[in-house]
């Protein structure tokens, strides 16, 4: 049976029914678990407005249900992003891990949960609730727009270039996330293991409807883009040769990519290599195309985030380790494979690569 | 019609084209020659509308070139560039449909899929749809390519004309299809575009081409017609002493070069 002769919708289908089964499997473990019918009564309580004092059904509620939704909006959003950064640097190694975006908006959300008090009291004040994805957005704008400049955008991505920014840009993150973790005075102030290593464990409806906003908007205007990315293939030249106005696609798709990171990043820190696991397996399953990667990301992405975190919360139970140790693990080998066989090619390619 | 005027190309402080004017007119097949560093693919970037000239302009059927005519622009002119590598896994399928994104919206039709696949039988790579383009050869790879200009300006336009611009499209193909290329390129032309190829072949340009447009050092040294070439001119252009000689074949003269003693 050839799968690859399947066409898209089927791919779509079927990654919805196992992110459906993958949130049904999620809202049930962890450190206490719970039933379908628990969960049913549960759910129907909360749309007719009725509480009870239960506290299963207040852990579901406050807890698990929003940590759930939260995980499979970080997911779709980081895939999203991965498969977004990847058609624009025209290379599959790339995620917004590896290319600052996300620890420069660790870096921008640190700033505000520290000097959050300080700031109430100005005019940057004025932005409440929203100032924290807006700094986020910030830092993770900048650190991307450093390392696509330095990496080399004319004709081809300079993929040694663009790994050593990319540290370099994480280095300087990470160092001031850490300087504003180190000196934060609030007693529950977001370790650096958090801001390494994301972890979803901090969800609630604020956080779900900020992310869910962001990465369902970044989604749907991504979609728009499918084709101009897959035209970008060709290189800038060749793109515009087909109609494509590369210097507009260029900014929307940092925009976006900085929207749909730096928003998810700021609630649940710096969760790597989902971005770049995820669009590689769409493409081995089925297609390169990005008119068929972006709105597969999503799913997947969400998918494989929600496995992670149960992961994360079972392994250990009643206790639970931080969800970016499940990603980097599964993450690193992938992106080893892809380096190697990206020098390989390099190599085979001689004279014209 | 496709006209340039006064067209002069600075980058930083080297003047790469100085003052170059032609006009090319649809049905013919216009071959671009002239030794290495010339300025021949920077000619034709400019008048592909990739690059925006220092000064002058670029008119296609009379309207000038503007940056926001890209869009428009795409669906009546086709570039095959220098061959363009391509970092993900695509089928040569879907790499020639690329030909038809400026056509449709979402979705290719019916139409684009068989403008798609004849393109594809022009080049003989019909056989190839499904492979992936990565593991192709050079000379498979420009194929490919050119199927996908060859789809982008397949169906003639609403109004005005065609264009199908070539930059060194047979650099890596054998004899065999250097020659099906560039007879494909002249029918082309025969079917009312505007046909302009960069080339290095002298030979073959000669055998092909309907007019001749020399270039050295950034300027227009000459835009005739194929059969008004001759030794001194050629000469004059290579640095190399060329000789034309008659072949039993054909009208086309055969050049041929005495080297200079170094």
């Amino acid at each position: 049976m050839n799968t690859n002769r399947w066409p898209f919708g089927v791919y779509y289908a079927l990654l919805s029914g196992l992110l459906l089964g993958a949130l049904l499997l999620s809202v049930r473990v962890g450190a206490v678990s719970l039933d379908f019918s628990d969960i049913g009564r549960y759910l129907a309580h909360a749309f007719r407005h009725e509480t009870s004092g239960n506290i299963r059904e207040q852990l579901f509620l406050q807890i698990r249900l929003p940590r759930v939704i939260l995980c499979t909006l970080v997911g779709a959003a980081l895939s999203v992003s991965g498969a977004l950064m990847q058609a624009l640097f025209r290379n599959p190694i790339v995620e917004p891990g590896l290319v600052g975006t996300s620890s420069g908006a660790a870096l921008g959300a640190a700033f505000v949960f520290v000097m959050g008090q300080t700031l109430q009291h100005t005019w940057i004040g004025l932005a409440g609730p929203l100032l924290l994805p807006l700094f986020a957005f910030a830092g993770g704008l900048t650190a991307t727009l450093i390392v696509y400049r330095l990496s080399g955008v004319f004709g081809k991505t300079n993929v040694n270039t663009l790994l050593l920014s990319g540290i370099a840009v994480n280095a300087l993150g990470a160092s001031g996330t850490g300087f504003f973790s180190y000196v934060a005075r609030d007693p529950q102030a977001r370790s650096i293991v958090f801001w390494n290593l994301g972890t979803v464990s901090g969800a609630d409806w604020n956080s779900v409807a900020v992310v869910g906003v962001s990465t369902l908007g970044g989604l749907l205007l991504s979609l728009r883009l499918g084709k101009a990315l897959n035209a970008l293939m060709l290189g800038e030249t060749d793109a515009g040769y087909l109609g494509v106005r590369t210097a507009r696609l260029k900014r929307q798709v940092i925009l976006l990519n900085t929207l749909l990171v730096a928003v998810a990043t700021a609630f649940v820190g710096v969760i790597g290599f989902v971005g770049l696991i995820v669009p590689h397996i769409l493409r081995l399953l089925k297609s390169a195309d990005n008119r068929f990667l972006l709105p597969a990301s999503a799913l997947l992405g969400g998918l494989l985030l929600n496995m992670a975190d149960v992961l994360a919360r079972t392994i250990v139970a009643p206790s639970e380790f931080p969800i970016g140790i499940v990603t980097a693990l599964a993450g690193a080998p992938v992106f080893l494979f892809l380096l190697v066989r990206n020098n390989r090619k390099l190599q085979k390619g001689g004279f014209y690569a | 019609m496709l006209e340039v005027a006064d067209i002069h190309c600075r980058l930083g402080h080297r003047t790469i084209l100085h003052d170059i004017s032609a006009r090319f007119a649809p049905g013919l097949f216009h071959v671009i020659l002239g030794p290495n560093g010339s300025g021949k693919s920077t000619f034709l970037k400019i008048f592909s509308g990739d690059l925006r000239p220092t000064q002058g302009v670029v008119r296609y059927d009379g309207r000038p070139l503007e940056p926001g005519h890209v869009p428009a622009l795409a669906r009546v002119r086709a570039v095959m560039s220098q061959s363009p590598d391509i970092q993900f896994p695509l089928p040569v399928a879907d790499i020639v449909m690329m030909g038809r994104y400026p056509h449709f919206n979402l979705t290719p039709t019916a139409r684009d899929r068989a403008i798609c696949a004849e393109a594809m039988e022009a080049v003989s790579i019909a056989g190839l749809a499904a492979r992936d383009y990565q593991t192709l050869s050079g000379g498979e790879k420009q194929r490919v390519q050119f199927a996908r200009a060859l789809s982008q300006v397949w169906e003639p336009a609403p109004t005005g004309n065609r264009f199908l611009f070539l930059d060194e499209p047979i650099s890596s193909l054998d004899i065999r299809y250097q020659h099906q290329f560039l007879h494909l390129a002249r029918e082309q032309a025969s079917q009312g575009l505007v046909v302009i190829a960069v080339l290095h072949e002298l030979n073959i340009a000669l055998q092909y081409a309907d007019t001749l447009l020399f270039m050295k050092a950034g300027r227009l040294v000459a835009h005739i017609p194929t059969i008004d070439v001759n030794a001194a001119l050629l000469t004059a252009i290579y640095d190399i002493p060329v000789h034309l000689i008659p072949t039993p074949f054909g009208p086309s003269p055969l050049a041929v070069y005495h080297p200079p003693v170094i």
